[in-house]
């Protein structure tokens, strides 16, 4: 590759990131214009409040897919996060408490799947495919099916208070991409993720610990999956049931929006951020267009598809 | 310095590294079968044979890539017990692999101090990564083997005898003991080539043990002070280069033991 091709690589590249954080901007001016509540009924942070538990979500994929994984079980463990926390409520459990241990579950059910699939060597697609099934059952047998409800009150304060005039949501989901930021840009382990990611081999070599710094993105990515959880019941006072069912889709689409290679070792926590606010907006505004709620796996699809696509074109034009 | 002078030097002199009966199978295959070599400081062993005959798999084991099935190993008159790269890299073992492992999503400083990295206290607490101070001492090291390359650009821009000098210059800047080569010269230009060579013999001269993997017969001749033959994983000769002619170290890789050194 000579210098202008570079060049022209580097122009790409800008316009390949930037051109999402474009089209979010672009899109938010048509909404405004074509959807009259959007200005009224809408203001900044009803868009990143909306947003915050797919950018939650979009961060644990990022996380796994720099090291070249994948993880299917993200909507589950939310949901069963939710679950957790609700059930332990109505033991009684305080719920700072309450929140702590199923967050710790969460991670805990991160860490499993990232061990099994690291020292038993069973495939990631595999493995978090079962842990989709296995979690979301565990969620329907611990609710009993049902929407269990949650009334207390410092817990669901996290779905409806601020903070300096911020959301609570908006701050966790923010406090998260910042620290998650850091992490990748100025820590050590940070640039083993992406060493990983670029070449496995090369890393173990280098004396990395591969297996459990692939475990340990896993562990992390059930930890994101369920404060996503803990937004979804505080938001609705309710642990519902099917509440994350299916979100692993729009949170592997924001990512890939957002500019993450799909097979390891690039990608940015600004890309996934623009990448969940994009796709969180679009849903949006099927909704704020009257959009029958039948068109909007649809559209999630369709974005996938175009996302994975232009990933590839990128990918070509790099190599 | 050609090993008639280095025998006399390490009469008194317990090698750097020892192997003895080092055996290695891979399923049906057995690719190393009870291999005794020893090497001293300042020594370049041009490890040879054909393809197949147990080259790679043999350094693999010394650093730490693979663990033996027999055998055991010594390094600086110490038993070896662990085979784990991050062990042999503490040792002193540096290793410049066949297959070139680099991580091409990483520019060049990232890559030479990849996993030793430099870090500094983020107000005085956090540790982090110091970039700019990597990126100095990259250049500094790359600089001192005359090895002019786009610091900042990811490795996988790179062509293949600049990745070489990548990792060239990764095994250089850490001050090994032991430095392996497993064909550093496959597949580069004429220039890099003899730049290759020449950092050989700096890195022998400053007392660096190197073994050295190649195909290329005039090289070894060039640089090399022992010359070790393995025939289908069996040790075929060991000797002087000054005492061998290229004809014999070929027949010993087609044939096998039983070659007059
Ligand atoms: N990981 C492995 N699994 C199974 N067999 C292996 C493995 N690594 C090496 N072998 C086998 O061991 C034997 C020796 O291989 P090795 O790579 O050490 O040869 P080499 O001397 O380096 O050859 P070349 O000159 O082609 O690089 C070969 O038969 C090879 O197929
Ligand atoms: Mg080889």
């Amino acid at each position: 590759m000579n210098a202008s091709e570079l060049k022209g690589h580097a122009l790409r590249q800008f316009l390949m990131d930037q051109g999402v954080l474009l089209a979010f901007i672009a899109l938010l001016i048509f909404l405004s214009f074509v959807a009259p509540h959007f200005v009224s009924s809408n203001n900044f942070f009803s868009i990143l409040t909306d947003a915050a538990p797919l950018v939650l979500l979009a961060l644990s994929e990022l996380m796994v897919m720099l090291v070249a994984g994948i993880d299917l079980s993200v909507g589950a463990v939310a949901g069963l996060t939710g679950a957790l926390a609700a059930t332990m409520m109505l033991l009684g459990f305080p719920w700072p408490l309450a929140l702590f241990l199923a967050l710790l579950a969460a991670t805990l059910a991160g860490l499993l799947q990232g061990a099994i699939i690291n020292y038993l060597h069973i495939t990631d697609f595999i493995a978090t495919l079962a842990g989709l099934s296995i979690f979301s059952s565990l969620t329907l047998i611990v609710t009993n099916g049902e929407p269990l409800n949650i009334n207390d009150n410092g817990f669901n304060a996290i779905g409806e208070s601020h903070i300096l005039g911020i959301p609570d949501q908006v701050w966790i989901a923010g406090l998260m991409v910042i620290l998650v930021a850091l992490f990748l840009g100025l820590s050590a382990s940070g640039a083993y993720l992406y060493a990983i990611g670029g070449n496995r081999v090369a890393a173990y070599r280098a004396g990395i610990r591969v297996r459990r710094l692939r475990s340990l993105a896993y562990a992390f990515s059930g930890f994101s999956a369920g404060l996503a959880g803990v937004i979804f019941a505080a938001q609705l006072a309710t642990a519902d049931p099917n509440a994350g069912r299916g979100d692993e889709l729009p949170a592997i689409a924001a990512v890939v929006i957002g500019g993450v290679y799909l097979f390891g070792g690039r990608g940015t926590v600004w890309g996934a951020l623009i990448g969940a606010l994009l796709l969180s907006t679009i849903l949006d505004g099927l909704v704020l267009l009257n959009i029958s709620p039948f068109y909007t796996e649809l559209v999630e699809g369709v974005v996938i598809l175009l996302a994975v696509m232009l990933g590839y074109l990128k990918k070509r034009g790099t190599v | 310095m050609k090993s008639a002078d280095m025998a006399g030097e390490r009469a008194g002199q317990a090698p750097l590294l020892s192997l003895r009966g080092i055996g290695k199978r891979f399923g049906a295959v057995q690719a190393l079968r009870d291999i005794d070599l020893d090497i001293w400081p300042g020594e370049v062993l041009a490890l040879l044979g054909d393809n197949g005959a147990g080259k790679s798999t043999l350094v693999k084991i010394i650093a730490g890539a693979q663990a033996p099935s027999t055998g055991t190993m010594h390094f600086n008159h110490k038993a070896v017990r662990q085979f784990d790269p991050r062990y042999a890299r503490d040792l002193g073992i540096e290793t410049l692999y066949q297959d070139l492992a680099v991580a091409e999503n990483l520019d060049v400083a990232a890559n030479i101090f990849l996993g030793r990295e430099r870090k500094r206290r983020l107000l005085g607490i956090f540790p982090i990564l110091a970039r700019r101070e990597m990126r100095k001492q990259s250049a500094l090291a790359l600089q001192k083997l005359a090895i002019e390359l786009p610091l900042r650009q990811p490795v996988g821009e790179l062509s293949g005898g600049q990745r070489q000098a990548v990792a060239i210059a990764r095994a250089a800047y850490w001050q090994a003991k032991l430095v392996i080569m497993d064909e550093p010269t496959a597949a580069i230009g004429v220039g890099e080539h003899s730049a290759i060579l020449h950092l050989i013999q700096t890195l022998a001269a400053s007392g660096v043990a190197v073994i050295l993997i190649t195909h290329t017969m005039p090289d070894v001749w060039q640089v090399a002070s022992r010359i070790t033959v393995l025939t289908r994983g069996e040790k075929a000769l060991d000797g002087n280069p000054e005492n061998l002619d290229e004809n014999t170290v070929v027949k010993a890789m087609l044939v096998g033991k039983g070659v007059a050194a």
